[in-house]
């Protein structure tokens, strides 16, 4: 048996699977917010990632606060304390809370990652699921799938 | 194993972190700890490697187990101080240090430890006598005059900071980090190629150490606008710590999407297409900085040749 540092990756078997974590990253920008999240939650379970459960409760944070900023913007906007012209702006706020979650996770993800790429031997290339993904939602109009409000949580 | 086989796998470890092979004296421990865990020496030292290799929440836990081992031990005292220096935690550090200087007053390293911690925690009265007094300890240890030619450096003292230099160089010619700092000043007097030649020196003893690294980026930095601009940046960015960072970037995220909002909405489209230009701008050029710069380093690696009058 060899002697495990704890911040070491322990690898599951579907390891071929983890990708840079830059790519999750790429995916809150070009696809959209609940795609990249689960993203990096399946790539911090395929390295074996110590920090999944900090991942996941950061992503759970980042849920919430999500919710909570949809749910006070349609609020403001129902008890008529802003105009619809305001609503970009503060959606702006929703993005940025959005990606400060997101580059926490991919700083923490990153940490693991050249630990796991120390171990393995090779790292799939990102890439490829990277592009189906937006080609996939190109396709699809989530706005027209889904309520408006799991919409802009999720975009 | 027997104690004789523990020792030899415990200097191995050691002389392979004083050659720069982190990874390597980690294998080495976590071999010898995989068939004796209970070794607080062997935690203590991997500790360290470990806060070498920038791991350092597993070099806390590794050296909170070598201080529950021997409670006693000078050594697992040193790595914890150094660890919680590193993580800014200066009180608690101060406190293992100060034990591990008690316990053992003739080890220098541990003085120079301290000295370390209180160049970091702003006491700069006290750093001098302190460094003196390694050198008083072990007059014969490198690392000492290696310490006093760097804090002669920081305060702009090139004439002390050289002598120091020499003298470190003169006790051990190959030692990396006195052949850096000798590097460093000859940086600061603007003596360009007798500092690459110095860099490129270190580095041929061990080409993944990082203080000749830094050293030999610190100059490709003088030398272009561009790349010096990325590195000031980037210096900068990892000073400030990793949630200042994302705190930072945000913002600047923020700002950019705030302005190309405000001005499409005052029908300004030139603005908006400047703003939107000069963020695409700062993300390529803060992609693509670090990759030119690591060409431009390696490229400078290959065409390895000192200076003719070197």
């Amino acid at each position: 048996m060899t002697y495990t540092i704890p911040d070491e990756p322990t690898p599951s078997t579907l390891a071929k699977l983890a990708v840079r974590p830059m790519w999750p990253l790429f995916a809150l920008m070009f696809v959209n917010t609940g795609v990249s999240w689960l993203w990096f939650i399946a790539n911090s379970f395929f390295q074996g990632s110590p920090y999944l459960k900090k991942e996941v409760a950061w992503i759970a944070l980042g849920l919430a606060g999500s919710c909570l900023g949809v749910f006070a913007i349609a609020t403001a906007l129902s008890q008529g304390f802003i105009d619809e012209s305001m609503i970009p702006y503060l959606l702006i706020i929703l993005t940025v809370w959005k990606l400060g979650i997101s580059y926490k996770i991919f700083v923490l993800q990153n940490n693991s990652f050249e630990l796991f790429e120390y171990f393995q031997e090779s790292v799939s290339n990102g890439a490829i699921p990277f592009i189906a993904m937006v080609i996939i939602f190109q396709q699809i109009s989530l706005y027209q799938l889904l309520p408006s409000y799991i919409y802009l949580v999720l975009r | 194993m027997n104690d004789n086989r523990i020792e030899q796998l415990l200097i191995h470890a050691n002389q392979q972190l004083h050659h720069g092979d982190t990874y390597g004296a980690i294998d080495s421990l976590k071999q010898l700890l995989s068939y004796e865990p209970d070794i607080a020496d062997a935690h203590a030292l991997l500790a360290i490697c470990l806060f070498h290799s920038k791991r350092l929440e597993a070099a806390k836990y590794e050296a909170g187990i070598a201080l529950q081992l021997a409670p006693d031990s000078s050594f697992s005292h040193y790595a914890q101080g150094v660890i919680l220096t590193a993580a800014r935690q200066f009180t608690v550090a101060e406190d293992n240090l100060n034990q591990a200087i008690q316990l053992e007053p003739t080890n220098a390293t541990y003085l120079l430890a301290k000295a370390n911690l209180l160049t970091l925690s702003g006491k700069n009265k006290q750093v001098l006598p302190l460094l003196e007094q390694a050198i008083a300890t072990e007059p014969e240890l490198v690392d000492c005059y290696v310490a006093l030619g760097e804090y002669y450096l920081e305060r702009g003292d090139y004439k002390k900071a050289q002598t120091y230099a020499t003298e470190a160089m003169h006790l051990d010619s190959d030692d990396q980090d006195a052949i850096t700092l000798m590097g460093s000043i000859h940086l600061q007097l603007g003596n360009m190629d007798e500092a690459k030649d110095h860099a490129l020196w270190a580095l041929s003893h061990n080409a993944m150490a990082v203080k000749p690294l830094f050293l030999m980026s610190a100059i490709k930095a003088k030398q272009s606008i561009w790349l010096g601009l990325w590195w000031r940046f980037n210096s900068f960015m990892s000073k400030i710590g990793e949630a200042k960072q994302i705190l930072i970037l945000i913002s600047l995220y923020f700002f950019y999407r705030l302005g190309d909002q405000l001005f499409s909405d005052l029908e300004m489209s030139n603005a908006a297409t400047i703003c939107t230009i000069t963020w695409l701008a700062f993300c390529v050029y803060s992609w693509m900085g670090p990759v030119i710069f690591h060409r431009s380093l390696v490229k400078e690696l290959q065409s390895f040749s000192f200076d003719k009058h070197f």
